[in-house]
């Protein structure tokens, strides 16, 4: 397979020539047409690799486990690239012109003929986001279809894209990595910290409810404070106590086990802990103070998980969220169970 | 990052835009090169004259900050240091077009009852507890152009890209928005053009039939735009400050100058291309006469 990129000075004549040409991209099911308009060929050679095929487009599959996949794929096959030679629009729009021009135009329809109630000056907008690159220094990144693929995979990695799950992913891919912070590898880290600890608990965040409201506190905290100075726990305790506190019903709702204690015996003294009573399926939330009996004999522990920035524990804060009055908690010096929480 | 007087901080800062210092300053010079591999080195060397921040940053409470961003790349670091002078390299390929920098000194700890002697009298007597991470001074620096040609007075053509319009007849037009100055020929033209573009011989006489009313016109649209707000972001015009930077010009009051027409910075930054082109129309004549 030949990747080619698109001259310069032929990008910039099939970009302004749009409004005489959008059709084409609607008729026209090979690419020969692009010669035409640009008077030369447009494509220089870049690279050959081995043949691959992206995510099909007609095997059922939603639009975000399309996207989601093809992150996988592309970027597996294209990783020899820099982010400086990714972020050329020429390299993405020669091969949204040129290798998967055909691609391109079914994923978003284009084979189906255009509308004719549409809107001339949508249909442009919709090409030149999708073929070319159109926006910001970030969002022309994702809004091309093919490098947004690339950009996606390059900024998390595959055990992260699979924690912010197919459903929905442009949306999410968007609304993230347009933030500035996404840059930053510990801010990212932060992040992704964030985002599996509500879902190592089961809990679902919503993009629109939970997850940019997050990064809007996060964003409001870097006027005050230089976030790339932070660590990841720190990051992500910003992101998540504030998800807790906007929505703490909607968001926390782990169910609560009454569970019998197990004896333990310390040395020279028989201590029973007594059976947990669970008065309700309240769970641990910031600003909560919480009461833990040590199950290896020693002594009981409080805690008042809050600000994490002026703590240092975000660990152990970490691992009470969410927990109710009986469940176990594991710390440095042994394990511990919550008995109340004020 | 951005910080600018916009963001009001509820504690003293030190920057040369803020009064909240009255005679302590925070300058910081940044020199770079590119290293045998092609990478990006900077070399930053810090100046700050504040005795209780120097203080901190001796104390390991505070330290001295460069932040680097390249939004086109995503790129987005830190470099740290409690030196004053330090070095760091960032590799070329997570770089394209400009990066922006900022040196900073900020809180590694939390710090409580700060004062400082030199505060604006609207702080005296004052002390604040701060937080790990608040800024405590910082200077921006004008975003480093990568892509920049070091000839770029020589081969002012490459911040522009003339391209090909669809329409068969019709005159040429001129787009600023882009990171670079787009050109739009007819196709008819542009065809003729693309024939003799690459000959060296006829360049002098294209730079001036089509690169240099281009710039005329862009410097007229600059005069009119006093704030560079529409073009301050581009390539182009971070390209052209840059190259006036190393002559020691400060571009943005350089154009708005009153006698420094139009015509004339644009003849002063293409370095006289009337005069080329009819030396270059004299060489190509005279060859001609030559040969015949």
């Amino acid at each position: 397979m030949e990747l080619s990129f698109i001259k310069e000075h032929a990008l910039d004549a099939l970009k302004k020539g749009l409004p005489q040409t959008f059709g084409k991209y609607f008729t026209e099911r090979d690419n020969s047409w692009l010669a035409d308009i640009c008077g030369e060929n447009p494509f220089v050679k870049f690279r050959g690799v081995p043949d691959f095929e992206l995510a099909p487009l007609n095997a059922g599959l939603t639009e975000g486990k399309i996207d989601f996949d093809n992150c996988k794929i592309l970027y597996s096959r294209l990783s020899f690239l820099t982010p400086r030679q990714a972020a050329d629009e020429r390299f993405w729009a020669g091969l949204c012109h040129g290798t998967f021009y055909g691609y391109v135009r079914r994923r978003w329809g284009y084979d189906k003929g255009i509308d004719p109630s549409a809107d001339t000056a949508k249909i442009i907008t919709g090409i030149k986001n999708r073929f070319f690159f159109s926006g910001g220094a970030r969002q022309r990144l994702l809004t091309n279809t093919l490098s947004k693929y690339w950009w996606a995979r390059k900024i998390f990695s595959s055990d992260d894209l699979d924690v912010l799950g197919a459903t929905d992913f442009y949306t999410k891919i968007f609304s993230v990595m347009t933030r500035s912070f996404i840059g930053n590898e510990k801010l990212r880290g932060g992040f992704m910290k964030f985002l599996r600890h509500f879902k190592e608990r089961g809990i679902t965040l919503n993009i629109n409810n939970h997850v940019r409201p997050a990064m809007s506190e996060l964003n409001k905290r870097g006027g005050a404070v230089v976030l790339d100075c932070l660590s990841e726990d720190e990051v992500a305790a910003i992101m998540i106590e504030h998800v807790e506190k906007i929505f703490p019903r909607k968001v926390i709702n782990v169910p609560v086990k009454v569970v019998d204690v197990p004896k333990k015996i310390s040395v020279g003294t028989a201590k029973i802990i007594p059976r947990v009573e669970v008065s309700c399926g309240r769970t641990v939330k910031f600003g909560d103070l919480v009461t833990m009996a040590s199950m290896d004999g020693g002594r009981p522990r409080h805690y008042r998980p809050n600000d994490t920035l002026k703590k240092n524990h975000p660990e152990i804060f970490n691992g009470l969220l969410g927990k109710g009055v009986g469940s176990t908690v594991t710390l440095k010096d042994g394990k511990y169970q919550i008995t109340e929480i004020k | 990052m951005k910080i600018d007087l916009r963001r009001l901080y509820t504690y003293p800062v030190l920057a040369a835009e803020r009064d909240d210092y009255r005679t302590c300053t925070f300058a910081a010079e940044m020199n770079y090169f590119g290293d045998a591999a092609g990478n990006l080195v900077l070399n930053i060397d810090f100046r700050m004259d504040c005795a209780e921040i120097l203080q901190l940053i001796a104390h390991g409470d505070a330290q001295y900050i460069l932040h680097a961003e390249c939004p086109t790349t995503l790129y987005r670091e830190i470099f740290c240091s409690t030196s004053q002078k330090f070095s760091c390299t960032i590799p070329n390929s997570r770089i394209k077009t400009h990066l922006d920098c900022m040196a900073l000194i900020v809180l590694t700890r939390d710090v409580k009852n700060f004062s400082c002697g030199d505060w604006n009298e609207d702080f005296a007597r004052l002390t604040f507890d701060l937080q790990r991470g608040n800024v405590l001074a910082y200077r921006r620096f004008e975003p480093l152009t990568i892509d920049d040609d070091p000839n770029i007075f020589k081969n002012v053509a490459s911040i522009f890209s003339v391209y090909r319009c669809t329409v068969d007849a019709a005159p040429f037009e001129i787009e600023l928005a882009a990171n670079k100055i787009k050109i739009g020929l007819s196709a008819k033209d542009y065809l003729i053009y693309r024939r003799y573009c690459s000959r060296p011989d006829l360049q002098p006489l294209l730079n001036a039939m089509i690169i240099f009313p281009a710039l005329v016109y862009v410097f007229e649209d600059l005069k009119a735009d006093t704030d560079f707000e529409a073009y301050g972001g581009t390539a182009w015009f971070k390209s052209l400050t840059a190259a006036y930077r190393r002559l020691k010009i400060n571009f943005t009051e350089h154009i708005l100058r009153e006698e420094n027409s139009s015509i004339k910075l644009a003849q002063e930054v293409m370095n006289l291309p009337v005069t080329k082109a009819l030396e270059g129309l004299s060489l190509i004549c005279d060859d001609a006469t030559e040969d015949s």
